[in-house]
């Protein structure tokens, strides 16, 4: 389903190579984890695959089809890509239902978005914080706010970095289980950089990085 | 050099002469009289009315406001021959004044009015100056006439728009009497740059601020506007 | 949830810089409607003591730039309009700005034609008229009443001339009521115009059409050199003091509107760079960079928007004010139509268009990955 070729992500004029000729292939709902140490390029494949980067050299391949030939960025992004991060990125104005809406801002063909949102956000364990702010929720509970955001226009894959990265091991273990629960429910492919071996376990692969080249795992086992 | 610019001068003199004259106007001003120190008398009003021409020039000054201004005329004649004659009208009768004298206790003064300065034989360029970013040429203006308490005037005049921005008059001995200011012009009907309130300034005793406030570029005069002038004074001195 | 809605909520997160835009923007368009508002009210003012008048043209002297026309003899020009088509009456007209009072501002002295149909437009409050063409008596207008403090039987004294107040009017036009009324005879008479008139009014008879009215000004143009003939409206529009204050509301629309879009621009500016994490988000959760542009020029034009009304309501309040001040007083008449108040409305949401357009922009163009790297 995705796969990307040759890929190298370079700053300052090639003196930091974040990425530098990674080869992997990620299959239609599977949950792939990537590991390696911190620096070596984790986030930087992440934002590749999610078009929120542009790379230095090789291509990226969605369902066979190369990256540059896409028309529109955003909309590949809102309709195939779910984003959760480390640090929640929640709106703090906004309410729990508000930030989950967030997506489908702008779009005014978008008319039951509020009843999935809820939806969502009841399937989360959320459906008595609707009206809260962020402020007022803990941090398993933010991060779930942030995966049902992830997934109100139903992307085909979850891109998340670290998303139990701020958390306690108990919100860490229920934060999985949504997760794992959502893939199953939804069939969604699921890449994850994660530091905690103890998650990588859970994933059907693991992909290690280190100085921007993969050393393990870049193809499903046979 | 000399030369030159002393056939400029006697140019722009007859110039001013010629703009000045009129077959007739009117004009009503108000005259606020300031002390030097400081202390403002009320305003009064009077009216002036004038004909002017290369060979005679008349002024009637009529007061209007209040009643002691209301109750005085004046009339000057000048002619090219004869020294300025004043003649003073009250309600009862007529008297010979002096053309030179302060009316009301202000800068006002008949002979000023005429400004004969302009028909005086010695007229020359002295220099150039800037009045209020009005580029202007100084000229100076004499005269050799004894009786004449005036002998020298120097003049700011614009040259385009040959209007005397600032009008300094001195005696025999170089002292100045007066300075006479334009504060601000109007274009007259005719086109030409005319004075619409002035400051006369007598250092050290007064300061005068003249408005005109209503005019007639054509006023009729009539027979009579003038009359006083030929009734013989009464008594003089 | 819309996108209103969110920028709504975007103003809302900072009130005290919210706020202060928001004065400034709403200080800026109080002046633009107080100023024009007093331009439009003296053109309109003039324009009603004309059309209250029921004058239709108005012949002057010919005056070029920078010149009051000067008054003329009306019996020179008189014969030649009264046998033009379609007009009733030729009515001289005489005025002055006079100084009546040291303790009151300049005022107009008008000398109406006696028994002409000038007068028939005003209302008497209190007295009479007067009787005859020569009789020496003023009536005045209610405000002239009131700044001069004068009641019928008063004496007044017009250029050294002193009469008694016979009677207090009321017009629909303020420079009327602010006004003191003779007749023709008795000002031409006190300023020694004898026989001269400012302006010649015509009133036309009720079928004379605009190419009536057209044709008119044409011959009064080919047999009368050195006149003109205009109808109100265009003597209004060339008045001197109607121009200058149109002059300077315009100027002030300008400046206020530059200041506007640069309060605006500066405050979206700022906006956007402490936001620019969550614009990156907005753009990694998929927001076209279009939807962006929309988000901060709606900030920026709700802003000016409730600036917009609160400067409109400021306006109208300092007008109001203004009129009540002693200086001022007659002197204002201000206009406020409902179809002007709304193009200042939509002036003020244009303002903000342009203000937040380029931040907007700048927002737009943000590198998702690099803003979320931001802490
Ligand atoms: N915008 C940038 N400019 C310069 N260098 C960058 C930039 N972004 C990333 N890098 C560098 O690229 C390398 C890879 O960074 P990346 O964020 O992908 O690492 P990571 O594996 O996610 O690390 P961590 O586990 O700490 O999050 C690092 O050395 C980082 O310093
Ligand atoms: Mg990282």
């Amino acid at each position: 389903m995705l796969r990307t070729h040759n890929l190298a992500l370079h700053f300052d004029e090639g003196r930091t190579k974040a990425l530098d000729g990674v080869d992997i292939e990620i299959f239609e709902g599977e949950f792939v984890a990537i590991t390696g140490p911190s620096g070596c390029g984790k986030s930087s494949l992440l934002n590749l695959i999610g078009t929120l980067d542009n790379p230095t050299k090789g291509e990226l391949f969605f369902c066979n089809q190369p990256y540059s030939a896409l028309q529109d960025l955003s909309e590949f992004r809102r309709e195939q890509i779910g984003f959760v991060f480390q640090s929640f990125h929640l709106i703090p104005t906004l309410t729990t239902l508000g930030n989950v809406l967030v997506p489908t801002i702008g779009r005014s063909s978008d008319h039951n978005a509020i009843d999935r949102a809820s939806d969502l956000l009841k399937l989360m364990g959320l459906e008595s914080r609707l009206n809260h702010f962020p402020g007022q929720l803990s941090g398993g509970e933010r991060q779930r706010v942030a995966i049902a955001r992830a997934l109100i226009n139903d992307p085909a894959f979850i891109l998340a970095d670290e998303p139990t990265g701020s958390l306690d091991s108990t919100n860490a273990t229920h934060v999985l289980d949504v997760i794992a629960n959502m893939r199953l429910k939804k069939s969604l492919t699921i890449v994850m950089v994660t530091h905690d071996p103890v998650v990588a376990a859970k994933a059907d692969r693991e992909i290690c990085m280190c100085d921007g080249k993969v050393i393990s795992g870049s193809r499903r086992n046979p | 050099m000399h030369a030159e610019e002393s056939v400029d001068a006697v140019a722009l003199a007859r110039q001013m002469v010629k703009l000045h004259q009129s077959s007739g106007f009117e004009a009503r001003m108000q005259v606020e009289v300031n002390d030097a120190d400081k202390r403002m008398h009320l305003p009064f009003k009077v009216a002036v009315i004038g004909e002017i021409t290369l060979e005679k020039q008349r002024l009637l000054l009529r007061g209007i406001s209040p009643r002691k201004v209301r109750e005085q005329t004046f009339a000057i004649l000048a002619t090219a021959d004869a020294p300025a004659r004043v003649i003073k009208s009250t309600q009862d009768k007529h008297s010979a004044a002096d053309p030179y004298s302060p009316l009301f206790d202000s800068g006002l003064i008949l002979w000023d009015l005429l400004a004969p300065w302009w028909g005086w034989a010695e007229q020359s360029v002295i220099g150039s100056d800037t009045f209020d970013d009005h580029p202007c040429s100084l000229i100076r203006s004499r005269t050799s006439q004894t009786e004449n308490p005036i002998s020298e005037v120097i003049s700011c005049v614009d040259t385009t728009t040959a209007l005397a921005w600032r009008t300094q008059l001195f005696d025999k001995q170089h002292t100045l009497l007066r300075t006479i200011t334009v504060n601000l012009a109007m274009r007259s009907e005719s086109g030409m740059l005319v004075a619409r309130a002035l400051t006369v300034e007598v250092p050290g005793i007064s300061n005068t601020i003249i408005t005109v406030y209503a005019g007639d570029e054509h006023y009729q005069i009539k027979p009579d506007t003038f009359s006083i002038l030929e009734s013989a004074p009464e008594a003089e001195q | 949830m819309n996108l209103l809605r969110f920028a709504y909520d975007n103003l809302t997160r900072r009130p005290a810089r919210t706020t202060l835009t928001m004065t400034a923007i709403s200080l800026g368009i109080a002046a633009i409607v107080a100023l024009t508002a007093i331009a439009w009210g003296f053109e309109a003012s003039w324009q009603k003591a004309n059309d209250a008048r029921g004058t239709d043209l108005i012949v002057t002297r010919l005056a070029s730039e920078n010149t009051m026309p000067s008054p003329f003899i009306a019996e020179k020009v008189r014969p030649a309009l009264v046998n033009l088509p379609h007009v009733r009456q030729v009515v001289g007209l005489l005025s002055e700005m006079l100084t009546v009072s040291y303790d009151a501002p300049p005022m107009f002295v008008f000398g109406w034609e006696f028994n002409s149909y000038l007068w028939e437009h005003l209302q008497l409050l209190e007295g009479r008229w007067p009787e005859s063409r020569n009789e020496p008596v003023i009536v005045i207008g209610t405000l002239a009443a009131e700044l001069l403090h004068k009641k019928t039987g008063d004496m007044i004294e017009i250029e050294g001339v002193e009469m008694p107040v016979v009677g207090i009017f009321q017009s629909s036009a303020l420079v009327e009521n602010g006004a003191l009324i003779l007749t023709l005879q008795l000002v031409q008479q006190i300023t020694d115009k004898t026989g001269k008139v400012n302006v010649l009014n015509l009133q036309l008879d009720s079928s004379a059409s605009d190419s009536d009215i057209a044709n008119i000004k044409q011959q009064v143009r080919d047999t009368l050199p050195g006149y003109t003939a205009i109808t109100s409206g265009e003597l209004v529009s060339q008045n001197a003091v109607v121009r200058i204050s149109k002059a300077m509301s315009n100027a002030t629309i300008l400046i206020a509107s530059l200041v506007g879009a640069l309060v605006v621009f500066n405050t979206m500016l700022m906006s956007i760079s402490e936001r620019t994490r969550e614009i990156g988000l907005l753009l990694a959760l998929g927001w076209h960079p279009r939807t962006v542009i929309k988000l901060i020029v709606s900030e920026s034009a709700m802003l000016t928007f409730a600036g917009g009304i609160i400067g409109i309501i400021l306006g109208v309040l300092l007008t109001r004010g203004l009129e009540h001040i002693e200086l001022m007083r007659g002197k204002i008449d201000a206009v406020f139509s409902f179809p002007f108040l709304l193009g200042v409305l939509a002036l003020s949401i244009v303002l903000g268009i342009f203000g937040g357009l380029y931040p907007a922009i700048k927002a737009a163009r943000t590198r998702p990955s690099q803003a979320l790297r931001q802490e």
